[in-house]
């Protein structure tokens, strides 16, 4: 226990390192917190916390991760919110308090870390940002070698981000949890060289694609230990390639393995909760466990070891799920629909904590937030 | 087609689903020596890539080995005109026209689709990526398409793709429209005004084949309850 770690969080306003208090000590106060929920309703931490520890809070958690589909209510536009912290603030901050949610996931778009690495990215006022696909920054695999560490600290797309960590830390403080979020080496390589080409390197050349992740690990830990000393809660690695939809088992085992692991292991040294977002179809949560041993697990897919819904609470139960509202519906769904989704997901997953109702990837950023306040309301009257 | 043709065929075949150009290479020069006519060539090396299909269907394949079959058939293909001579008007089912929709850039699942399509035998205008409802319409005009297959991975495009799938009903009438990608899904597909979705590659050649015959159609591999493939008629809508 790092109490002098614990203080400064204190000090500062916002709650302590959860991995930085002993297990026993969060269990005893996740069973009062419990007993409270029963009578009584409790903070979006305190419940965040309770269901971690795998209590019963007063209700189920939700996150409808609306991220960048607030910037209507906050009245600013994609670029603003790819490229200012402080415009980016704004729009998670007016979701939060326009439309709920126990948890601000800060997430921009896939292409932040990326951007710092030298490609380049388009900032299109229809969609958040992106590589220009055109002009790869990896055009073959020789300049996989030239890849190099680079420094957050060098005014870039990571540097803003961990300033909007801060800023978003200081202005939840005790109301909500913050967590950051990291795209694994694999999906920064992608946004340099394309996932196709990716996708057959791995197969034909691993060991230069490792390499080149290798000097992407490096800054990646480097991010993430100043995300977390910018006051985030947990952070969410997106290893989106552990799937089915993407690389084979082993070999994302083989090449992206040991790097999430890095980038878990620093994570956790800073006492912050290690979670995973998964979107892909038929994820590897057991590669992923054996690699990052993650506290949460974001899916919108049964994993490929699991048969259902069902048998992935009984496999893989010992972690948190965040998911899986399907994002199609949140397109199509009536309120109503999406309410019932939500109930049907909450019964199946709810019990004895362990679950965090979310869509099954970011809100659908282009539509009506209307099903987002669905889904908070469904949290509120169904658990 | 005797016993070495035979034999010949199989080579080709092989070669693709085992994903080595060398392989395809020597067997494409054993076919000239046998004589054999460039539409059974290209029949065999699509066989190829259909096994490697339904190896991805069967998860005993992965997506990047798919895509490196798909590498290895194109290459083949390449190589035909010296081979074999120039294409000349060869019979197929049909002209395709694809392309993700304006907006995204995710070109992925757009071009394992197209080279399925090749491979089933379709004439295939790949529009690439972030294509314009425009240029949708443009090019079933110009190359006379009797299919569209529009993709979208993104969310944020989606109005774009309702945009294109309403232009072409009204303006190339007749013309059949299938989605596909992440972001769409069967309900959202109809919804939008589209004759069909098809989830992902291995249920192409289905969906394609009974989009050509004049059919409301749904493919799909629903992962979630472990099922395959799955396939159902929905409504007959005859061509105008």
């Amino acid at each position: 226990m790092d109490v002098i770690a614990i203080l400064q969080e204190l000090a500062k306003g916002r709650p302590p390192p959860v991995g930085e208090v002993p297990g026993p000590l969060l269990d005893v106060l996740a069973s009062l917190e419990a007993r409270r929920g029963r009578v009584s309703t409790l903070s979006s931490i305190e419940r965040v916390l309770t269901t971690v520890r795998h209590k019963q809070p007063d209700r189920v958690p939700v996150t409808p991760i609306l991220n960048a589909g607030a910037r209507h209510i906050a009245g600013v536009s994609f670029p603003e919110y790819s490229t200012s912290p402080e415009k980016a603030a704004d729009v998670f901050c007016a979701g939060l308090d326009f439309v709920g949610g126990d948890i601000a996931v800060i997430l921009l778009d896939l292409s932040v870390e990326a951007a710092d690495f030298g490609q380049e990215i388009v900032y299109p006022e229809d969609s958040t940002a992106r590589p220009n696909y055109l002009n790869p920054k990896i055009r073959s695999v020789d300049d996989y070698a030239k890849v190099r560490p680079v420094s957050v600290f060098d005014g870039g797309r990571m540097h803003r981000f961990v300033r909007l960590c801060g800023i978003m830390a200081d202005r939840c403080g005790w109301r909500k949890l913050v967590s950051g979020f990291v795209f694994a080496p694999l999906g920064v390589l992608s946004m340099m060289r394309g996932a196709e080409n990716l996708f057959k390197d791995c197969l034909t050349h691993p060991r230069e694609v490792m390499r080149a992740c290798e000097a992407v690990t490096e800054t990646l830990v480097e991010f993430v230990e100043l995300q977390c000393d910018a006051g985030v809660g947990g952070i969410a690695i997106d290893t989106l390639y552990a799937s089915r939809s993407a690389l084979p088992k082993d070999v994302w085992e083989r090449i992206e393995g040991p790097f999430a692991r890095e980038i878990a292991r620093a994570i956790r040294k800073k006492g912050r909760m290690v979670g995973i977002h998964n979107c892909g179809h038929a994820p590897y949560f057991d590669a992923q466990c054996r690699s990052m041993d993650p506290l949460l697990m974001s899916y919108a897919h049964v994993p490929d070891d699991c048969a259902d819904f069902r048998e992935m609470k009984r496999r893989y139960g010992h972690m948190t799920f965040i998911g899986h509202v399907p994002t199609p519906l949140l397109v199509s769904g009536t309120p109503h629909e999406v309410m019932e989704e939500c109930r049907r997901q909450i019964e199946m997953l709810g019990r004895d904590g362990g679950y965090i109702l979310a869509p099954g990837c970011e809100y659908p950023p282009n539509i009506s937030i209307v099903n987002a306040i669905a889904m908070v309301r469904a949290a509120e009257e169904y658990s | 087609m005797n016993h070495a043709g035979k034999q010949v065929v199989e080579n080709l075949a092989a070669a693709v689903h085992k994903r080595d150009a060398n392989l395809v290479a020597s067997a494409l020069e054993e076919a000239a020596d046998a004589g054999m006519n460039r539409m059974d060539v290209v029949d065999a090396l699509a066989g190829g890539l259909d096994r490697a299909r339904r190896d991805l269907g069967d998860r005993n394949a992965s997506v990047p080995e798919f895509l490196l079959a798909v590498d290895v058939m194109r290459a083949g293909l390449r190589s035909l005109d010296g081979l074999f001579g120039p294409a000349g008007n060869t019979p197929g089912h049909g002209t395709v026209v694809i392309g993700v929709a304006r907006g995204d850039v995710h070109d992925l699942g757009k071009n394992i689709v197209a080279s399925v399509m090749e491979a089933c035998g379709y004439r295939v205008v790949d529009l690439g990526r972030d294509v314009p409802p425009d240029d949708f319409v443009r090019a079933v005009r110009e190359h006379g398409a009797f299919c569209v297959a529009i993709s979208s991975m993104m969310s944020t495009p989606l109005a774009a793709v309702r945009e294109t799938v309403g232009r072409l009903a009204r303006e190339t009438p007749g013309v059949r429209v299938i989605l596909g990608g992440a972001a769409l899904d069967e309900r959202l597909s109809r919804d939008m005004g589209a004759d069909g979705w098809c989830e992902n590659v291995v249920g192409v050649p289905e969906a394609m084949t009974r989009l050509g015959k004049g059919m409301r159609e749904r493919v799909f591999v629903d992962y979630d309850n472990r099922v395959r493939v799955v396939e159902r008629e929905v409504e007959e809508k005859p061509k105008s």
